[in-house]
């Protein structure tokens, strides 16, 4: 087995390594939630790390494998600090630019955005509706025209429903690939990363569900189950 | 060269200029947390535990890679710095097994002690480990890279001090970078030397000797050479290895010498305890060691004799019973201690089984003779045919100290039937005959009872003397009897019959002679608690077997005379005190064969060595030894890539002897593992002054 080539940042130029990262950077400007995109850039960079310092080796891998973690759901409170920390000593303690640069990028990562870093941790949101343990995909049921088109094309199988039916979507089973979202010509398909909105219980036919109809069947199924 | 003045946490030094600031530290007894930082090795600045802050410097830097400059002022234990340092420790942990305890460098290990001293734990930070398995497919190391910080030492001392080149830093399916060997190869695809520098260089439990390679030993230098530790004399082997490797053959003699007085006897007939132990054997064969002492000895111009250390004349005297190995050396260092020694040999030859026991084709005489003459040149008296009956008139003689080392020169004779008849002799007596040249001592048919290798010295010299049919006896089967491979071999080679699984039940005769050995077979044997034999018959399997001449080769015993008064143990062994002084006496002292019962001639000398030693402290010296015989030459830390190093198989010497080039080839194969005891092994923070 012969082992990859490893990149030698030791032995090029500040310019050659600052292209390098700013080209991975502009890759990921536009992802809108900063721990995805974070998580996102470490994971590149760490693979590029010459490895034998270790801080950059450790630290890289440390600030991917937590911001990860974060994304998933399973962020913890001080997981802000050791970022914060790491990416400091990064850009201070670094044997080369190659790990000083990218902890620049990281600090400036979690010291701007460092209050959508703990709704992440906090209270599971991502505004920006990236971090995909954190949203859930339903169907409008007043937009739905009963079309039958996500029904297909969803590959889990977790969308059921019919011809003229409003269609639901099961939270439980649904990866978030978002293929749905593309084939809802009507545009019902909605992603949120706060609570869902009450929704039908069952595909009813298009028409049949107005927003506080529904609520009223639903509490009236309530009541009724509570007088029995 | 002008010093220049620093100040480290408020210590003002006068340092060299171009030093590290972490080696002007830890020079001045001033701890800086450092663990890819070695002694030994280049400065890479990785492991970044090394930082410091200097006034008006800016920027931290690793004080390993920042050298002094003259006022600098440096500040190592800031907040700043010592949360920076247990942040990369931190690091470093997520990514290494955490159980310390069943680690095979717990409490010996650098990292563990830095664990300690940055009082760090990983629980902030997300477990990393690269799971891998241990790596034990080489036949020396065991490679557990869980337990690797990357630090890069061993890469280091692999490319710059061995320059090998073995081991780099290597990216995983997974791109990551881990310590590995080159291109995830096997080492010996990488051309490995085996040297142990790696192991030897790494802070953690991630490189370790396999287990059995090294017995521990609590001195070190002598762990991690095997070879030299297993030699009872501790001759310094990859010395003189290297030493006739480079064709210095003067220095590789002296070397020798500088532990034992009968270096050639030693190439001809050493039991080579070395061999057994050496690594090498791990990867083929082991070295051939002794084979590499003979060259040595056949090559001694006595250059090393100007070096030979000879103290003033104290004016004491000793006395030595027995010219053996054992008493000679003894005799040798005791004048060179200078004391007036004289040894008392009853026989007429000096020498104990070196000249009378151990047959001439396996040992020649001159080897052995000339060496005898070197210890007289050095002013040794050797009286022979002087058997000593009464310690009490030795002691009259006036000397001051007695040296009993009478060998185990007694053969035992089975208490069987016939045992008496005057053509059946004991081994030791029989080997003495041959040696002094009784040739009469043969018939036509000869039996040896006894499976050892003592037996088979009788039973080949029988054939020299021109016996037509020999026969060894033994209880044993062939695979359990003791006598070395090389011997069964060679004797049956030469023509000697094998019977084993026999039990002697008595030799029958006619008038005052032998004329067979009446046996029965034997199915099994055992031992029972009391230590006895225990037999098992093979039924109506009685036969005899015809002999002119028997000799009985079931061991021998030290023959202490009446007279001597000195305590015996078990086996008529002479009881000491820690193998040297006799229990209750303080002017005897016993060595050799006499004291533990027939061993071997390098456990003889290096007996010889210690009683001329403690004997020496006793008149009132220090007792010191030890001899310096030639300059010493600093190996080379470098060895270099070697295609077919690992290949190269023993060159079992068809010869007499090697010759030149035969020699260089066999000593090319030593692993050098000396080598490694030149590498500096690095303080733990405990030990600085300053922590
Ligand atoms: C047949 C045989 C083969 C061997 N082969 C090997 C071998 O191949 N390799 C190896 O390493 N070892 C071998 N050994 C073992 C080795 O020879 C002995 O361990 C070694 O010689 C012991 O040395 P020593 O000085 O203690 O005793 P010895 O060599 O036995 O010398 C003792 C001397 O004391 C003398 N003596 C005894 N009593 C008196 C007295 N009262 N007055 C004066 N002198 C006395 C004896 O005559 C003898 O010369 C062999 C041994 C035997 C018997
Ligand atoms: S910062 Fe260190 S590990 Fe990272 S690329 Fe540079 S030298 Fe290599
Ligand atoms: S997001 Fe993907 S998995 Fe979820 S419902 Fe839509 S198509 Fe199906
Ligand atoms: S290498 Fe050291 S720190 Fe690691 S487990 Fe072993 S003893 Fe502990
Ligand atoms: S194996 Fe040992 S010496 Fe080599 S990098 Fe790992 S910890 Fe350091
Ligand atoms: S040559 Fe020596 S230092 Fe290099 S890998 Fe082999 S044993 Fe280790
Ligand atoms: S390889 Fe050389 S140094 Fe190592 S044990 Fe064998 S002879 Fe001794």
């Amino acid at each position: 087995m012969i082992g990859k080539e490893r990149d030698r940042w030791k032995e090029k130029s500040v310019d050659q390594i600052k292209d390098f990262i700013s080209n991975v950077y502009e890759g990921e400007v536009k992802n809108p939630c900063p721990v995805d995109r974070l998580k996102a850039l470490s994971d590149t960079l760490r693979r590029k790390s010459c490895g034998e310092c270790v801080i950059c080796r450790e630290g890289i891998l440390q600030l991917s494998v937590l911001t990860e973690s974060i994304t998933l759901g399973s962020g913890r409170d001080g997981d802000i600090d050791v970022i914060s920390e790491i990416s400091e000593d990064m850009s201070i303690g670094s044997a080369c630019d190659y790990g000083r640069e990218v902890g620049r990028i990281a600090k400036k990562i979690i010291d701007d955005e460092r209050e959508q870093f703990e709704r992440h941790i906090k209270r599971k949101r991502c505004d920006a509706l990236v971090c995909k343990k954190f949203i859930t995909y339903y169907v409008a049921p007043e937009t739905c025209n009963g079309c039958n088109q996500c029904l297909e094309t969803c590959e889990p199988r977790s969308i059921r429903g019919g011809e003229g039916l409003i269609h639901i979507i099961n939270p439980d089973s649904c990866t978030r690939c978002g293929d749905c979202v593309m084939a809802c010509k009507p545009g019902a398909i909605l992603k949120t990363s706060a609570s869902v909105p009450n929704l039908p219980k069952e595909p009813v036919p298009v028409g049949s569900a107005q927003l506080d109809s529904i609520q009223g069947s639903l509490m009236s199924q309530k009541r009724r189950r509570r007088s029995e | 060269m002008e010093k220049i003045s620093i100040t480290i946490d408020g210590y003002s030094l006068e340092v060299d200029p171009g030093k590290s600031i972490l080696n002007a530290a830890l020079e001045a007894d001033l701890y800086i947390p450092h663990l890819c930082h070695h002694p030994d090795l280049p400065d890479v600045g990785e492991c970044r535990l090394c930082v410091v802050e200097i006034e008006g410097g800016g920027e931290i830097r690793t004080s390993c890679k920042t050298q002094v400059e003259d006022g600098m002022v440096i500040h190592t234990k800031t907040e700043k710095l010592n949360a920076m340092r247990r942040l990369s420790m931190e690091l470093m942990l997520a990514n290494h097994v955490d159980d310390c305890t069943t680690c095979p460098k717990y409490l010996k290990c650098e990292l563990q002690s830095l664990i300690q001293y940055l009082e760090v734990s990983t629980s902030r930070l997300r477990r990393t480990l690269n799971s891998v398995p241990v790596n034990t497919s080489n036949p020396l190391f065991v490679r557990d890279l869980n337990r690797c910080v990357s630090c890069g030492r061993c890469v280091r001392a692999c490319k710059e001090l061995r320059g090998v080149d073995v081991l780099d830093y290597q990216m995983t399916e997974d791109d990551r970078v881990m310590v590995d060997i080159k291109n995830h190869h096997s080492m010996e695809e990488e051309h490995c030397r085996f040297c142990g520098a790696c192991v030897e260089v790494c802070p953690t439990g991630a490189l370790q000797d396999k287990e059995g390679v090294l017995k521990p030993n609590l001195n070190w230098d002598l762990e991690l050479v095997p070879c030299k530790a297993e030699c009872p004399a501790h001759t310094d082997v990859p010395r003189y290895i290297r030493a006739i490797k480079e064709g210095r053959y003067q220095d590789a003699i002296a070397i020798i010498r500088e532990k034992a007085p009968f270096p050639h006897s030693l190439g001809y007939v050493c039991m080579a305890f070395c061999e057994s132990v050496c690594r090498r054997k791990e990867i083929n064969q082991s070295l051939s060691i002794r084979e590499l002492k003979k060259f040595a000895a056949d090559k001694d111009e006595g250059l090393w004799r100007e070096r030979a250390n000879f103290k003033p004349k104290t004016g004491k005297r000793v006395a030595v019973i027995g010219s053996g190995p054992a008493g000679l050396t003894a005799a040798y260092y005791l004048t060179k201690l200078g004391h007036e020694v004289t040894v008392f040999e009853r026989l007429p030859v000096a020498g104990g089984m070196l000249t009378t026991g151990i047959p001439k084709y396996r040992l020649p005489r001159e080897a052995v003779q000339e060496e005898i003459s070197e210890i007289i040149r050095a002013g040794v008296t050797i009286l022979t045919n002087t058997p000593i009956e009464s310690l009490t008139d030795l002691k009259a003689k006036g000397f001051d100290k007695i040296l009993l080392a009478v060998g185990a020169g007694k053969g035992n004779r089975l208490p069987i039937e016939g045992a008496d008849y005057n053509n059946v002799y004991e081994n030791i007596d029989f080997l003495k005959g041959v040696s002094l040249g009784s040739s009469e001592l043969v018939g036509d048919r000869v039996v040896v009872l006894g499976g050892g290798n003592v037996a088979f010295d009788c039973a080949r010299s029988a054939i020299r003397l021109g016996a037509k049919e020999v026969v060894i006896a033994c209880l044993e089967t062939r695979e359990a009897m003791t006598a070395s491979e090389d011997e069964i071999l060679e004797g049956l080679k030469e023509g000697v019959k094998l019977l084993n699984g026999r039990t002697f039940l008595r030799i029958e005769g006619l008038n005052d002679k032998g004329t067979g050995v009446r046996c029965q077979e034997v199915s099994s044997f055992t031992f029972d608690e009391s230590g006895k034999l225990q037999l098992i018959l093979k039924p109506d399997s009685e036969h005899v077997i015809k002999a002119d001449t028997i000799i009985f080769a079931a061991g021998q015993k030290p023959e202490i005379p009446q007279d001597w008064d000195v305590p015996v143990k078990r086996g008529n062994l002479i009881a000491t005190e820690n193998e040297i002084k006799v229990i209750g006496r303080n002017d005897l002292f016993a060595a050799g064969d006499a004291v533990y019962g027939t061993h071997s001639v390098i456990q003889a000398i290096a007996a010889g060595r210690k009683a001329a030693s403690v004997i020496g402290q006793e008149l009132n010296g220090d007792g010191d030894i030890e001899d310096k015989l030639t300059n010493d030459v600093i190996p080379s830390q470098y060895l270099g890539r070697e295609e077919g190093f690992l290949e190269a198989n023993r060159n079992e010497c068809m010869d007499d002897c090697y010759n030149d080039s035969s020699a260089c080839g066999e000593a090319g194969r030593c692993l050098q593992c000396d080598l490694r005891t030149q590498i500096t092994r690095p303080k733990l923070w405990i030990h600085y002054k300053i922590k």
